[in-house]
């Protein structure tokens, strides 16, 4: 009786205690919020660029550092996250309103979820002086149903990468790169055959890189953007559509291009240009960060030329990728004046040149860093480019299937009528 | 205290301790629904639904998730996966076995052997992918690079092509899977009595007599354990494919589980993944539940 007893109170003693501490932590609370404030509120914002996390603190930590001196109220935070998880996490992120305050993203999901408000409408925010310092059309590409809903910082073009001291060997003049299909095809088998070295990286593995390139190939073939915004789908049937998968499949089955397509991205290609291992490729300024030392000098081993013009023109394709501030931050002034403080353009020269991509503002454009030859090349491509986004919800599985089919054809498992026809039949197109 | 006083206290204790077990297990029950059970019943939920990663649940769809799943794709991945399963499967069976049966026995070099046979088993999956990757090049890696050195080969092969890829990858998991059921029969050898092994080589068995007729039947329980336990893990592997193939090309190793993640992250339609995944949930199940059978057997045995 005296043990049931002992236990009784220890019991007894322990709830207690427990409610003891339970009140004491309540009081410490009522007491923070009835003292007055006394430190300066400071804000916490996350901030994120999606890729290799030692490139994003490489260039952007100088830039936070400053802009935090300047803002003391403002503490900024990096989110660590490559590519592949951008895409997997974003619409999670944003639905449940967990997204970094400020983040760049990739086109297709600046028009997917700014059609969903998923994005802050920055036109209030945006001053008349970055207005007028961003080339034209690029705002236009950050602009979904009437809204301005990021700023455009990390912008490419396709160009044509080409190897000057294999077009010597081949007895090609490395001044006057392919101009036409015609051209490419004929410059790729000639370097094969007179060096032994393919002539033309094509990369066929199933993936966004192939999306791109087939817009162009489109975009040159038809002479209008993949994206037909009447229609709400890619213009399958447009004469042309059929004919820049025909020449895709002709360049990949010639002697001139490298074999297995099927197992090669565009970041593969890249260093195999590098090493002099294939003659041209197809690229933006992302190809940079691999062959910095290549294309500098008075006479640079690899030089940028504008693309082959198709029978619809010479029409490359840009890619617009933007800073967005999620609809559900937090902290909207104080992300801006943090989004502001990146497309100042000293800190866009930075960005552009940390991770090689196309000035989007025009003062930055006249910036020196900007005028070796291979960026002319990429500012002219902008001008004559469309871009290569679809503007639809169903981006992702755009992007999945569209590059699906296009392989098929290059692999030879399916004709590109074919090809197309099937496309056509999973996305529920005309 | 009274008697009676006494005896309902007793009572009142004999009752407590009927329950302490359980309030002893509650945090790990807990732990187990939230990690199990819930994803699991979400899951059935999403399965008869619209569902979105940005909006969640849209709509209620009933069973039309699970009419889709009769589409020519759902229906080619899931005869890729079963063909995965089917040749993999009985590969490392048979491998595993007869390298754990050459294993046991003391042959020069065992140890070295034992380490590079179980290998395999020790880098994570993702890593073992890349490797493998990056071995089967077709320009860098080094099979092909060897091959043509030796001049074996004229030509570069591409092991991944879409013909070839999904044979490529199911020998990648045999190797990959071997050096578990090595391990696993290997344990179960060690439970065979040594005086059976003499007695039978007194009595003039040979060496195959021997395996055949004792080892091998007395190994069925560790090698049925093991198939069932192997068939589960293989059903469900993802990470391997993806940094391979990703499905391709072309979709020759799209088995259920790339199917399902590319229905969720990519297509964004997770109510069909949901409905994809019940699938492989009733396979793993019902080897699950001839696992559970068969180790019940074993221990009223």
């Amino acid at each position: 009786m005296l043990k049931m007893q002992g236990m009784r109170n220890r019991r007894l003693l322990a709830i207690v205690l427990a409610g003891s501490v339970a009140t004491a932590v309540c009081a410490m609370e009522l007491l923070g919020v009835a003292a007055p404030a006394t430190a300066q509120q400071v804000v916490t914002l996350k901030f994120m660029r999606p890729g290799r996390f030692d490139v994003v603190e490489r260039v952007f930590k100088p830039i936070v550092s400053a802009f935090e001196k300047e803002n003391p109220s403002i503490k900024v935070e990096f989110v660590d996250m490559g590519w592949d998880e951008y895409f997997r996490r974003l619409p999670i992120m944003l639905g449940s309103g967990t997204a970094p305050d400020v983040m760049l993203n990739q086109q297709g999901g600046i028009y997917q979820y700014g059609a969903e408000n998923q994005f802050l409408a920055l036109d209030k925010y945006l001053d008349a002086e970055l207005r007028k310092q961003l080339s034209p059309g690029l705002l236009e590409a950050s602009t979904v149903n009437g809204r301005v809903v990021a700023i455009p910082s990390s912008v490419g073009a396709y160009v044509l990468w080409y190897r000057t001291d294999l077009f010597e060997k081949a007895g090609l003049n490395p001044e006057r790169p392919p101009q036409t299909w015609q051209d490419l095809l004929q410059y790729a088998e000639t370097i094969k055959a007179k060096t032994s070295v393919p002539g033309l990286g094509m990369h066929g593995k199933a993936g966004v890189d192939l999306a791109d390139t087939y817009a162009y190939f489109y975009h040159s073939a038809v002479g209008r953007p993949l994206w037909d915004a009447k229609l709400n789908q890619i213009d399958l049937r447009a004469p042309g559509a059929v004919e820049a998968l025909r020449f895709m499949k002709k360049l990949v089955d010639s002697p001139g291009a490298q074999p297995h397509v099927d197992q090669y991205d565009r970041p593969a290609l890249r260093s195999l240009l590098r090493d002099g291992r294939i003659g041209m490729m197809f690229d933006g300024p992302w190809i940079l960060n691999v062959i910095k030392e290549q294309v500098q000098g008075p006479k640079p081993v690899i030089r940028a030329g504008q693309v082959p013009a198709g029978p619809a023109g010479r029409h490359s394709i840009t890619v617009v990728d933007a800073w967005a501030i999620p609809a559900r931050t937090k902290h909207p002034d104080e992300a801006w004046k943090l989004l502001r403080y990146l497309v100042r353009s000293e800190n866009q020269a930075a960005h552009d040149t940390g991770y090689g991509s196309i000035p989007p503002q025009e003062a930055e454009a006249r910036m020196a860093e900007f005028q070796a030859p291979h960026f002319k090349e990429l500012v002219s491509a902008l001008r004559h480019g469309w871009s290569s986004r679809v503007n639809t919800p169903r981006y992702g599985e755009v992007n999945d299937r569209l590059p699906e089919n296009v392989q098929r054809v290059l692999i030879g498992r399916a004709t590109p009528e074919q090809a197309l026809q099937d496309l056509a039949k999973q996305m529920n197109w005309k | 205290m009274t008697a009676a006083a006494w005896t309902q206290e007793r009572r009142r204790a004999v009752r407590l301790g009927r329950w302490s077990p359980l309030v002893y297990l509650a945090p790990t029950l807990l732990l187990v629904a939230l990690i199990y059970v819930v994803p699991i019943i979400d899951n059935v939920r999403f399965s008869f639904a619209k569902v979105t990663l940005l909006r969640g649940i849209v709509a209620w769809t009933g069973f039309d998730n699970y009419v889709q799943l009769a589409s020519p794709d759902v229906l080619a991945a899931l005869g890729r996966t079963l063909v995965w399963l089917g040749v993999s499967l009985p590969f490392a069976l048979v491998l595993g076995t007869a390298l754990a049966l050459l294993l046991d026995n003391p042959i020069p070099g065992r140890g070295i052997l034992r380490t590079l046979i179980i290998l395999p088993w020790v880098f994570p999956e993702a890593i073992f992918a890349v490797m493998w990757r990056l071995t089967l090049h077709p320009l860098l890696g080094l099979v092909n690079n060897a091959l043509l050195g030796v001049g074996l080969i004229e030509h570069t092969i591409n092991f991944l092509s879409v013909d070839s890829a999904l044979y490529t990858v199911i020998g990648i998991r045999i190797w990959r899977s071997t050096p578990f059921v090595v391990l696993s029969v290997l344990a179960g050898l060690q439970s065979i009595p040594e005086e059976l092994m003499q007695a039978a080589h007194v009595d003039g068995a040979s060496a195959w007599q021997r395996i055949w007729h004792i080892k091998l039947p007395l190994l069925k329980p560790v090698v049925w354990a093991t198939a069932v336990i192997l068939s589960a893990w293989t059903l469900v592997i993802f990470d391997l494919i993806f940094i391979l193939t990703e499905g391709g090309p072309d979709r020759a190793t799209e088995l259920l589980s790339i199917l399902i993640y590319k229905s969720a992250f990519i297509r964004q339609d997770l109510g069909m993944a949901s409905a994809a995944s019940m699938i492989l949930v009733a396979i793993v199940g019902v080897f699950g539940y001839f696992y559970v059978r068969s180790a019940n057997d074993e221990a009223a045995r």
